[in-house]
């Protein structure tokens, strides 16, 4: 582990139980002096100069973990445990993936298209606002920028009318889609009946 | 604990298992068998949907 201080690389501590090794809380606790242009970092009587792109992952198999709140305070909780709810929505994309692939990439097409759409809106605001600050005292008699101004809002216009009718083909997706609920229930259910026997 | 990639290959092959019987069941009716991807009817979506609930419950079991 100094090593990968040092040097900047990622730890990652996996299957961790409750209690935790006091030798490493110097290091959760971030307890760094600054020396310098440098972070040191003091484990027992060795003094390291901590690397700034140094990482520390701590990862546990317990479903409902008790750690200490200096711990629960320096750590970003991440929780990667399944629930019925989002399984089943999981398996949901995956049967429609498999069963109607057309529709699937339809969806996912269109949901790059409204990425797309919102970068094109706010891009065209950004212009807007930065030709309106320099558009000088009169902008009526700024011909250049009343043509712009109407460029965008017909750009912005027709950027509407696509998104209603993405969100539309979206809608009918969602309901075909839903039509495949209940096999993604039943396996959701079969899994967690699995997991409990 | 039951790992969820496993479940995930067994619920691919419960959907493959379905797509093979309905093929084979349906070959003779369909015309053009590069016609993927195409509409059921209400009733026969409703069947497949069945079918994959049955084959998603036995091949999870064994």
């Amino acid at each position: 582990m100094f090593g990968a201080i040092e040097s900047g690389k990622t730890i990652v501590f996996e299957n961790l139980e409750e209690n935790i090794d006091a030798t490493i809380m110097p290091v959760i606790g971030r307890n760094y002096i600054k020396r310098g242009g440098s972070k040191i970092l003091k484990i027992g009587d060795r003094e390291l100069n901590v690397h700034p792109n140094f990482k520390l992952f701590l990862q546990t198999k317990l479903s409902n973990p008790h750690y200490p709140p200096e711990i629960q305070a320096e750590c970003t909780l991440i929780n990667f445990s399944v629930t019925e709810e989002g399984l089943e929505d999981q398996l949901l994309a995956l049967i429609v993936r498999l069963e109607r692939e057309d529709l699937a990439n339809t969806k996912e097409e269109l949901v790059k298209a409204q990425r797309k759409y919102n970068i094109q809106l706010s891009a065209l605001e950004n212009n807007l606002l930065s030709q309106l600050k320099n558009a000088g005292d009169d902008i009526l008699a700024n011909i250049k920028l009343i043509e712009n101004l109407e460029e965008s809002k017909r750009i912005s216009d027709d950027i509407k009318i696509k998104v209603e009718e993405g969100k539309k083909t979206e809608e009918s997706i969602i309901v075909f889609s839903e039509k495949y609920r209940p096999s993604a229930e039943r396996g959701a259910l079969i899994f967690f009946l699995m997991n409990e026997l | 604990m039951f790992s969820l990639r496993s479940f995930i290959f067994v619920i691919k092959r419960a959907i493959s298992k379905v797509q093979a019987q309905w093929d084979q069941e349906h070959n003779d009716e369909n015309e053009d068998p590069n016609d993927e991807n195409k509409e059921l009817s209400d009733e026969d979506l409703d069947k497949r949907i069945s079918l994959l609930v049955e084959s998603i419950t036995e091949t999870s079991w064994d």
